[in-house]
């Protein structure tokens, strides 16, 4: 999988560029653009990767009762 | 059906700079929430004891929410496209909360019509929402991967029963301290009532956080290095867009219709007796050779190879191309079911094996489906497409279960069934899987008169856009 914060992913615009992110945690730099921080990435990954591993490591926990059942 | 204008789809439009890897956590966040749905096994027998009532009647609230699924996520995916994902993935939080609410206090004071109403309509709403909430989001920022993109937020849907299945007994045992959680203990139903209380509470927030974050690429944007004509030049991808009106008329959604709802039907075959299935396999005399622990486990492997498909063979789709990648599900599945029905019951890790890529191709099936339909209308009204093709789904949950169950009914008594006994019902699939297989050869690229006149989809997504500029 890529890495998801690569410098790749931000993008460019082909047509009239003027948008609308009204969105909190993102630091605005000069002429409209954005920088989303790389801590925000990471929290929003956390909070659905930790929750994801927890079902992950309790599915393999029980799935192992397969081989040693 | 206007929206608040915080819900709007011009106030999430992204600035230049924003980086999409913030879009996969926010359709993670709803997708986990509402793959609770696959998870009710581990509260049903508690239900069924706490409404004195039966195993099918508890089993229809599952059935309601399968299908209002199905209906939600066909009647409202032109507003969901129409308004974007905040929007939808806020009203899918307060519909999949409000229906665990009103779950909680059907189940505290006993009455049944209330879950139906909470947990199966309101939260089955929610559910269909939810799942289409993110796709055309996903697709729009990922154009150079949108199988990828679409296998990790569909991937969530079944990471969530895997997240909530050992949360709700863990919960359970805290709300009710005689349940331990093992096979003879059975919570109380205040323990089911406080667990859909909290389970509510913890979904409102994390599914707030999706809706919070996301956000729409704005017009014209597309990722650094990307070609579009590299896209353009494959076999059947369009670059044009078709409505989800027109979608309908068209001989590739019917096909697409029938791809799905043969794989779906086909999945749910082993999925709905997974775990008396393979102890059925393995039975000598009286007894199974398979030890009830470890037909736990099977369904464990079976959840993980469902989830991992998804992921996996969505990305590859990316590389093969979508119609292959079908062609792989139905037909390797196909050999498949016809190895389990033949000579899977003469060693059980061929039996595992067989059942968890068969599964895998289950999942798969559900995580490519978005990305096909983009390549074959477009990203117009891909989300709206998409939830209309869901109720093959909604079929297939009926048609699944119904094949194996009848099948089963006239074989014999459960707890006495042999590998024999599940043939007429595997071969089934098997036909299944070959009329699947059939109508995704006959998938060609859509018809040039279905085409919007404006090959400039995305003025026409997102109006409110142009006239806020």
């Amino acid at each position: 999988m890529s890495h998801p914060a690569t410098s790749h992913d931000h993008g460019h615009h082909h047509g009239p560029g003027q948008t609308h992110d009204h969105g909190h945690g993102h630091d605005h730099g000069p002429g409209g653009t954005t920088h989303t921080p790389v801590g925000l990435i990471a929290l929003a990954w956390t909070l659905v990767g930790v929750p994801l591993a927890y079902g992950l490591f309790q599915t393999v926990k029980t799935a192992s009762s397969l081989f040693t059942g | 059906m206007a929206v608040p204008a915080f819900l709007a789809r011009e106030r999430i439009v992204a600035r230049p700079g924003f980086n999409r890897w913030l879009i996969p956590p926010a359709a993670l966040a709803v997708h986990l929430c509402i793959g609770q749905a696959y998870a009710t096994s581990v509260y049903k027998t508690a239900l069924v004891s706490s409404f004195e009532s039966s195993l099918t009647a508890i089993g229809i609230v599952f059935s309601i929410a399968i299908v209002m699924l199905g209906l939600s996520a066909a009647l409202f995916g032109t507003w969901v496209d129409r308004n974007g994902p905040r929007a939808a993935m806020f009203t899918s939080a307060c519909f999949w909360v409000s229906g665990f609410l009103v779950g909680s206090l059907g189940i505290a004071t006993d009455q049944l019509w209330l879950l139906y109403l909470g947990y199966g309509v309101i939260g089955g709403i929610g559910l269909g929402i939810g799942y289409i909430s993110p796709v055309s989001t996903l697709i729009k920022w990922f154009p150079d991967r949108p199988g990828l993109a679409t296998g990790m937020a569909i991937m969530g849907f079944g990471g969530g029963a895997l997240i909530a299945t050992p949360l709700s007994r863990q919960l359970m045992s805290l709300y009710d301290p005689a349940y331990d959680g093992t096979a003879g203990t059975t919570p109380s139903g205040s323990a089911v009532s406080m667990l859909f209380l909290t389970l509510g509470l913890v979904y409102l927030v994390f599914m707030m956080f999706g809706a919070f974050i996301v956000r729409v690429p704005a017009e014209g944007w597309t990722p650094d290095g990307f070609d579009p004509s590299t896209i353009r030049s494959k076999a059947l991808v369009t670059t044009n867009s078709v409505s989800a009106g027109n979608a309908i008329k068209t001989k590739q959604f019917w096909l697409l219709w029938v791809v799905l709802f043969c794989n779906v039907t086909a999945g749910i075959g082993i999925l709905e007796q997974a775990a008396p299935m393979i102890q059925d396999f393995f039975r000598e005399g009286d007894t199974s050779t398979v030890a009830a622990t470890a037909a736990a486990g099977f369904v464990g492997v079976l959840s993980l190879f469902n989830m991992a498909g998804r992921f996996v063979w969505s990305s590859t789709s990316d590389f093969i191309g979508r119609k292959p990648i079908y062609m792989v599900y139905l037909g390797v599945g196909l050999v498949l079911y016809v190895a389990l029905a033949t000579v899977g019951s003469s060693a059980t890790w061929l039996f595992v094996v067989l059942a968890a890529l068969i599964l895998s191709f289950y999942g798969g099936g559900f995580a490519t489906i978005p990305a096909y339909l983009r390549d074959l209308f477009g990203t117009y009204q891909v989300g709206a497409i998409h939830g209309r093709l869901l109720t093959a789904w909604a079929a297939a949950g009926v048609a699944g279960p119904l094949i194996v169950n009848r099948v089963l009914d006239t074989q014999g008594t459960p707890g006495e069934l042999v590998a024999a006994d599940y043939r007429p019902a595997l071969f089934i699939m098997v036909g299944l899987l070959a009329v699947g297989f059939v109508a995704n050869l006959l998938v060609k690229p859509v018809d040039s008169k279905w085409h919007e006149p404006s090959t400039d989809a995305e003025t026409r997504t997102t109006p409110e856009r142009s006239a806020a500029r």
